[in-house]
């Protein structure tokens, strides 16, 4: 089950993620996060906090999301994100391409 | 290798030095022998030279001394003929005529009368016979107020001596008209009074002739002086110049020259030195009248002639000598330095037999790196023999399967030893990617015909063992057949060769088609690998060990144990060989099959579709088989990522787009080992084939796929893939040490 809410300000934009970004919930939030493919300039600031599991297909999410941003020169943050998913971040190679707060 | 070439060249230096010191030694000697054989060669000619010098004058002298002789018998013979015809005036003329006709030695006679002697004739009356230039004999009275001869040393001579005597030559215009020699004695009437002086001339031609003839060295010639030092004769000046013959005369008669009696003192000696000849000068006094001088020339060149020309020969033998000499240490030291170089080379391949040993020994697994699964038995052991063979084998294990090899390099030494270490670098390389024999060992013969000039050949046997299911897959590649023993019972075993086709060893033809052959093992079997270095292991009396022991071997030995299996061959062989030399490597792998029978603590299945909205089930299922064994966090969220990556990957791919189809997943615990094992029946898929993701790259260059294969083999200890029966076989396998499991 997933929750995605973003809220986009003057110069960023606010996401957070809640509950378990399986195979399963990643077609749906992807939809729900395609605005955020193209940021135009804006970072991108997600919260993670409530974030309890990620599969690969989130990964990819993620990916297009910092491509597009990186495109438009600006940054993705990930914040409070727990360890396990951490470490998960780690064995991908993830956690050298985005920042963490 | 820089080091013994210097030494090489410094010994062989120290060689030629020592014979060069040898030949400059013995040339030095030869030198000094001939020097001395020169001088007294040298001391021997000049006393030869003397002895024919001194021999010459004595004979030329006394042929000189029997013309004069002849001529003064001539005239003293006549004497009684004048005196008788004394009364007669004019008969003088015919006895002087008879006179000269006599002889040609005689150049001419004269009878010059007392004045007045003949009153009709007047005061003077010289008669006098001569031969003329046509040779012709012409008589003249030449006695004369113009010639007026009792003035005359000759007339008064001869008045003074009662004898004849020889008078020095002296130009007698009237007479002989030159430089004659004369015999001049005073004649007697019957009353023994002097009433005329009779002379005879010598034709100094004649004399010249009789001496001029036969020298003893080519330039050599006589000179007769004076006892005052007038020439009286002398050598032709077609032969000897004018004034080579004034030089010598010269000599003799300048007191201030140097000379020396002979050795014998039979004559004087003088040496000259003269531009172009040197030469000797021997003279002496001709006994009697007229005390002459004669002296003989003799030139240096010509006395040592043969001596110069032996100095040239015994030169000439010395640079053949010297030569022949030089020729025999240069072989000796060549000789020398082949014999260097055979030592260097029986040393440089020595070296590479130790290189090559080495190579083999390094690269070989270490019993510490055989694989240790509690699935099977390894034991290898590779004896190599001296010159190092090129046997090789391998053993590891990936993905739950056993990969291994045996193999044998054609050839030995070095080549054969770097070829092997080549091959097993491919191996473990080509093995990391494909789990298919036929196809492995296919890459490796590519690889292996590649740079392949030497066409050397490896015979090679690959094999893959599925761990959980004892399948056994193979590709033979010229190599010898393995054998497979089953153990019946503790006491019973049945040995069988693997159903292998030879086909061809890798590295000859690129393009061969190798085929993949499968069996299975039994639990307890054991398959047995081995290279000819054991058929064909000699004994001393040239005996094989042959197949066939090796097949009654099987069946004897005790093969509960690889080790101990292994270890008995090894001592059956070596007893064989019974200390006959091991002309090759020795390579012995044995691999026994020891699953574990599985006892299952837990064992729960699911079944879904292709449809990835069914992934829900999956989290639901997985969580609730992992609460059961209490496995809580860290390790739990892992275990269901790596499978729901699984899972999510065969739902994606396994089935065609479209197609509907089955996932089976199925969890099992042993209490040592978690596996979930994906099963499904759509196309042959590996997943563990796929390259997983590289993890360096930046987010731009992320290619999209391989994420989910990159987790499952990072969360997961083992991934194992296995086509049975149509259907895809995926086990996943987790070290989790389970010491209860919560029922239901």
């Amino acid at each position: 089950m997933m929750e995605t809410r973003i809220e986009q300000l003057q110069d960023k934009f606010l996401v957070t993620l809640e509950g378990e970004l399986d195979t399963a919930a990643a077609a749906e939030v992807e939809q729900t996060l395609q605005p955020l493919f193209d940021s135009q300039g804006k970072d991108v600031i997600i919260d993670c906090e409530k974030l309890e599991y990620i599969a690969s297909s989130g990964l990819r999410i993620l990916i297009s999301i910092l491509k597009g941003a990186k495109a438009g020169g600006s940054k993705v943050v990930l914040k409070s994100l727990s360890d396990d998913i951490k470490d998960v971040f780690k064995l991908t190679g993830f956690i050298s391409l985005f920042e963490f707060e | 290798m820089k080091a013994t070439s210097t030494r090489l060249s410094f010994l062989s230096s120290l060689k030629k030095r020592k014979g060069l010191l040898i030949i400059i030694t013995a040339a030095l000697l030869l030198e000094f022998l001939s020097g001395t054989q020169y001088y007294f060669t040298h001391c021997l000619l000049e006393k030869e030279l003397e002895l024919r010098a001194e021999s010459e004058l004595t004979m030329k002298a006394i042929l000189i001394k029997s013309n004069l002789n002849d001529a003064e018998e001539v005239l003293n013979l006549s004497m009684w003929k004048i005196q008788a015809h004394l009364n007669v005036p004019d008969s003088t003329y015919i006895t002087m005529r008879r006179l000269v006709s006599f002889s040609p030695l005689i150049q001419g006679v004269g009878i010059a009368f007392e004045p007045y002697y003949y009153p009709q004739k007047g005061k003077w009356f010289e008669v006098y016979a001569r031969r003329n230039a046509n040779g012709e004999v012409e008589t003249v009275q030449i006695g004369g107020p113009e010639h007026d001869y009792t003035q005359r040393d000759f007339y008064r001579q001869a008045f003074a001596s009662e004898r004849g005597s020889w008078i020095d030559p002296y130009f007698d215009n009237e007479g002989a008209k030159g430089l004659i020699p004369s015999y001049v004695r005073p004649v007697f009437d019957r009353t023994n009074t002097a009433v005329a002086v009779a002379s005879i001339d010598v034709s100094l031609e004649r004399l010249t002739d009789t001496i001029d003839n036969r020298h003893i060295y080519p330039s050599s010639f006589i000179l007769v002086l004076t006892e005052d030092g007038k020439p009286v004769l002398g050598p032709s000046e077609e032969r000897i110049s004018r004034a080579t013959t004034e030089f010598v005369m010269q000599l003799i008669n300048d007191s201030t020259v140097t000379r020396q009696p002979s050795r014998s003192g039979r004559s004087k000696v003088i040496h000259f030195d003269t531009d172009p000849r040197d030469g000797t000068v021997f003279y002496a006094n001709m006994k009697g009248q007229p005390h002459w001088q004669i002296a003989v020339v003799c030139y240096d060149d010509e006395v040592f002639a043969s001596l110069n020309k032996l100095r040239v020969l015994m030169l000439l033998l010395l640079l053949l000598a010297f030569g022949v000499l030089l020729f025999l240490v240069w072989r000796f030291a060549r000789d020398e330095k082949l014999l260097q170089q055979k030592i260097l080379e029986q040393e440089r391949t020595d070296g590479e037999l130790r290189i090559a040993s080495n190579i083999q020994r390094t690269l070989l697994p270490e019993d510490e790196s055989l694989p240790r699964i509690s699935d099977v038995q390894i034991e290898g052991r590779l004896i190599p023999a001296k010159a190092v063979g090129g046997d090789l084998y391998n053993v590891f294990e990936r993905d739950g399967k056993l990969f291994f090899c045996i193999g044998d390099v054609s050839g030995k030494g070095v080549p054969a030893a770097i070829i092997m270490a080549i091959t097993q670098a491919l191996f473990r390389n080509i093995a990391s990617h494909s789990h298919h024999p036929a196809h492995i060992m296919e890459q490796m013969n590519e690889a292996s015909c590649r740079n392949n000039k030497e066409n050397i050949f490896v015979t090679l046997f690959v094999g893959v063992l599925d761990l959980p299911t004892g399948r056994l897959r193979y590709c033979n590649a010229g190599h010898e057949i393995p054998i497979i023993t089953s153990t019946i019972t503790k006491t019973i075993t049945s040995s069988l060769p693997l159903d292998a086709k030879p086909n061809l060893p890798i590295g000859l033809f690129n393009d061969f088609k190798y085929e993949m052959q499968e069996t299975t093992m039994q639990p307890g079997d054991t398959l047995f690998l081995y290279t000819d270095g054991l058929t064909e292991a000699r004994n001393i009396r040239r005996e094989l060990f042959g197949r066939e022991r090796v097949m009654r071997l099987m069946e004897t030995c005790d093969t509960t144990d690889a080790k101990a299996f292994v270890d008995n061959i090894v001592m059956k062989v070596q007893r064989f060989a019974d200390g006959a030399e091991q002309s090759d490597d020795l390579t012995l792998l044995a691999i026994r099959y020891t699953p574990k029978e599985e006892k299952l603590i837990l064992n729960e299945s699911l079944t879904l579709h292709n449809d990835v909205k069914e992934v829900t089930t999956l989290s639901a299922f997985i969580k609730e088989v992992l609460a059961r064994l209490e496995i809580g966090k860290p390790l739990a969220p892992k275990l269901r990522l790596a499978l729901e990556e699984a899972v999510v990957n065969v739902m994606e791919y396994a089935y065609p787009t479209g197609t509907k189809g089955e996932v089976g997943i199925r969890v099992t615990s042993d209490g040592q080992q978690l596996k979930f094992i994906i099963t499904d029946s759509g196309i042959s898929f590996n997943p563990t084939e796929v390259a997983t993701a590289d993890t360096t790259l930046s987010a731009e260059e992320r290619p999209v796929g391989g994420l989910g294969i990159l987790l499952v083999r990072e969360l997961m200890d083992s991934i194992n893939y296995e086509r049975t029966n149509g259907k895809n076989v995926l086990t996943l396998l987790k070290n989790v040490k389970i010491i209860k499991c919560k029922n239901e």
